[in-house]
């Protein structure tokens, strides 16, 4: 749970720091948003390091190219684990290693963002969006005292829907909520795991302004 | 500052954010348990081999003994936890069909086993890359086994070695002797994760040396049926 009060620790203090760079300025930069989210991510396609974790946070910026659309950019990242109990891995040329690992895969998609938005000047504001970009992979075990790790890259595309909050619309400063599912097509080997392509679903919450 | 620094600037502290917050699992319960890696080489022979001679003391690496002329020596491990490991290693290979030949009978043996323990890995930290017992004056010596210039390992050694770690490698006595020949390695162990405090986990290394040899199937006599 250290982490999780590290991340709500940080979130406090942006926020803070938001409303008082805020003032009584309707937003930050016009026609745009921004969103910074703790994330929460559930791997679905592989059972590698298969755990729910919240070990994740999303930044998301964009410009409102109408009311409604908005385009922009993100950068996410996720780490999920496994504790894998003593067993015999089979590896490649007669050897074999017994050991009791834990798994981790740590994820960092960025590129491009697109939104359509609904009741631009509401309380709640709900959106469906789509992510595209590319996603850079670190599938890791750890075991005795070694890491043992392949860094991947694959596509990334993932479409989302979510809400932002203004409590006062004309502040244009509150908080977003959102559920997101991802692929990436990263693949790897590592040991005698196969990894094909990263599935997740999850949500995202944060502030928006 | 206008729009396009603001954006640049939010999107580095993002980058930067993003790559400092990959999080690391807690590995302190893992260095607590035992790993066994075992490697051979797939080229030769297993087939042949019937017999097989065992010593029946262990080398400590990382140190070193003095004897009565003042001149520095290997130094060996030879107490009933010792005798606890290399007895393991003989009961498993009689399991598996072979048999241990003594004293003067070495000269029969068709492989050789040489176990170490690791008690200090100072002397290792500048090793030549990856046949760290070459520096070592200490270390095993094929002019042990008979007639030969140096070791050959045919396999890749992945693993650096750490403090309390028991190695255990077949050599090859049927490799051809000579000067310039060198003694190859048929299979080894790499047993670690067995030091309470600074004490070794006698239990835990015959646990994992017997594990060492239930992962090598190819380690059978197949001439017994």
């Amino acid at each position: 749970m250290k982490h999780l009060y590290t991340i709500s620790k940080c979130v406090a203090t942006t926020v803070a720091l938001l409303f008082t760079l805020q003032g009584a300025k309707a937003q930050l930069l016009p026609d745009t948003y921004f969103n910074i989210d703790w994330q929460l991510g559930v791997p679905i396609s592989e059972s590698f390091a298969d755990k729910t974790s919240g070990w994740g946070m999303n930044f998301e910026g964009g410009y409102f190219l109408t009311e409604e659309i908005t385009v922009g950019g993100f950068i996410a990242y996720q780490t999920n684990f496994r504790s894998i109990p003593r067993q015999t891995l089979t590896l490649s040329n007669g050897s074999a290693l017994t050991t009791s690992q834990k798994h981790a895969i740590f994820q960092l998609p960025f590129g491009v963002s697109g939104r359509y938005n609904w009741l631009p000047d509401s309380i709640c504001q709900p959106y469906v969006g789509l992510k595209l970009g590319a996603a850079w992979a670190q599938i890791s075990s750890y075991y005795y005292l070694y890491q043992q790790y392949t860094n991947t890259w694959g596509f990334y595309l993932s479409p989302e829907a979510g809400v932002s909050i203004f409590p006062r619309p004309d502040m244009r400063f509150g908080f977003h909520a959102a559920l997101y599912f991802s692929y990436a097509t990263n693949s790897g080997k590592l040991l005698s795991y196969s990894i094909d392509g990263l599935t997740n679903f999850g949500f995202r919450v944060g502030i928006s302004f | 500052m206008n729009s396009k620094q603001l954006f640049s600037s939010a999107a580095i502290v993002a980058l930067l954010l993003a790559a400092s917050c990959q999080k690391d699992p807690s590995t302190s319960s893992l260095s607590k348990e035992y790993l066994v890696y075992t490697a051979c080489d797939t080229e030769r022979d297993f087939a042949g081999i019937e017999r097989f001679y065992l010593p029946d003391s262990i080398l400590l690496i990382g140190t070193h003994a003095v004897n009565e002329a003042g001149d520095k020596v290997s130094k060996y491990w030879s107490d009933s936890d010792a005798l606890s490991l290399v007895n393991t290693v003989a009961s498993e290979m009689a399991d598996r069909g072979y048999t241990r030949v003594k004293g003067a009978n070495r000269a029969t043996a068709e492989v050789g086993f040489q176990l170490s323990y690791v008690e200090e890995t100072a002397y290792f930290t500048g090793y030549s890359s990856p046949y760290w017992w070459w520096d070592d004056p200490y270390y095993w010596s094929p002019s042990y086994w008979g007639y030969w210039g140096g070791w050959y390992y045919p396999f890749a050694v992945y693993y650096s070695y750490t403090t309390g770690s028991l190695l255990v490698e077949l050599v090859d006595l049927r490799s051809e002797e000579g000067a310039d020949r060198k003694l190859s390695v048929l299979w080894n162990s790499y047993i670690s994760g067995l030091l309470e405090g600074k004490k070794i986990r006698i239990t835990d290394a015959v646990d994992a040396l017997q594990q060492a040899f239930t992962q090598s199937p190819y380690l059978k006599n197949s001439t017994v049926k």
